[in-house]
């Protein structure tokens, strides 16, 4: 099974929701002032989401269903997750980027965060 | 890692024994200040050595001389991999200091602590280097990222990584565009620690790239590439960033 095969067989919905990019605006583009969203082509595979200092990005693993996340301040990789459920990484990005950064209270809110 | 620091050619000396041959056998302590990213070579068919002397590394049988000196062991060092710039690297270095001595290891980084994220996904690598190394027909399996995140996946694969400490982009360049230019050649892009979109933007504005926002932006740009990548991140394979 080849890359695309194995990104429509675990992430079906994502794709017919328009990839990554497209889901994760639906999600985040009305609860966050000044967010900025961004990804490359199709926007499928990979998002990236900046407001003020702070930023995170969105990959897909190929291993499983899962969403690998991160947590950013000025070009600083602070935090990461994972989950399987996109709403974890949804809540935890929109946390992270509107509550001032605080890693300690990213880690202490969502288990499925880890500092870096 | 930081706008500017750019990379030059490195390359990873196969490791023999389970000893740490490099950096006078301490790894910890010899660390490469500069901290400068980089592109490592992984591995490469049996032989590569002399292919590489006789078909394409001008200097090749006296970067193997070199290498074995510099890491005082021939059983230590079964194959050298990468082209020319890193032969002549070691050649220089080779020809500012006698073999043997620590000062010529003195200026590499070697990474040896373990991320855990890397371990757990170590044998995994492992046979992902190895599939790719068969997909690549004679060709050579590269690893690219973040310098201090390529040291480490040296040690997780059983490889020793070393890089030489200049700071020249163009150099690279050309260095990057030849070894992508071999259809055979398979590469590994470690995105750990990687901000892809804010590289890409920065490269593709001309604000001090480093190295890997270059690499970046010319894979973005050249998609007849990307069938040859395979990306991960945290030692997991993920899709391509670009589609």
């Amino acid at each position: 099974m080849n890359e695309d095969e194995k990104v429509q067989t675990l992430y079906a919905d994502i794709l017919d929701s328009g990839g990554i990019v497209s889901v994760i605006r639906q999600m985040l583009g009305d609860c966050l002032a000044g967010v900025e969203i961004n990804g490359f082509g199709s926007g499928q595979n990979y998002v990236h989401i900046r407001a003020g200092q702070g930023a995170s990005q969105v990959f897909l693993s190929l291993e499983e269903c899962c969403f690998l996340f991160d947590f950013w301040i000025e070009e600083r990789k602070l935090a990461s997750g994972s989950s399987a459920n996109l709403q974890d990484a949804k809540a935890s990005i929109a946390r992270w980027l509107s509550k001032g950064e605080d890693v300690d209270d990213l880690v202490r809110t969502f288990p499925f965060v880890s500092r870096k | 890692m930081h706008a500017g620091k750019v990379a030059v050619a490195a390359t990873i000396l196969r490791r023999g024994g389970g000893k740490y041959l490099y950096a006078h056998a301490n790894p910890i302590n010899r660390i490469d200040p500069s901290g400068h990213e980089s592109l490592v070579s992984v591995n490469a068919t049996i032989g590569i050595m002399s292919y590489l002397v006789m078909h394409e590394v001008r200097g090749g049988r006296a970067a193997l001389v070199g290498a074995r000196g510099m890491f005082g062991s021939n059983d230590g060092v079964d194959s050298i991999i990468y082209g020319l710039e890193v032969t002549e690297i070691i050649d220089e270095k080779v020809g500012q200091v006698a073999l043997g001595t620590a000062a010529v290891v003195v200026g590499y980084k070697a990474i040896r602590y373990g991320i855990p994220a890397l371990v757990r996904g170590g044998l995994k690598l492992g046979r992902l280097i190895s599939q790719l190394a068969k997909e690549a027909n004679g060709g050579r399996v590269v690893a690219l990222g973040l310098d201090a995140r390529l040291g480490q996946f040296a040690d997780t694969v059983d490889y020793t990584f070393f890089t030489d400490g200049s700071k020249e982009l163009a150099k690279w360049k050309a260095v990057f565009d030849r070894v992508m230019g071999n259809a055979n050649n398979r590469f590994v892009f470690i995105l750990d620690d990687v901000d892809v979109w804010p590289r890409v933007q920065r490269a593709a504005s001309g604000n001090k790239p480093g190295a890997t926002d270059w690499e970046l932006l010319m894979i973005k740009e050249n998609p007849q590439w990307r069938d040859r990548i395979v990306w991960t991140l945290e030692g997991k394979p993920v899709p391509n960033p670009f589609k």
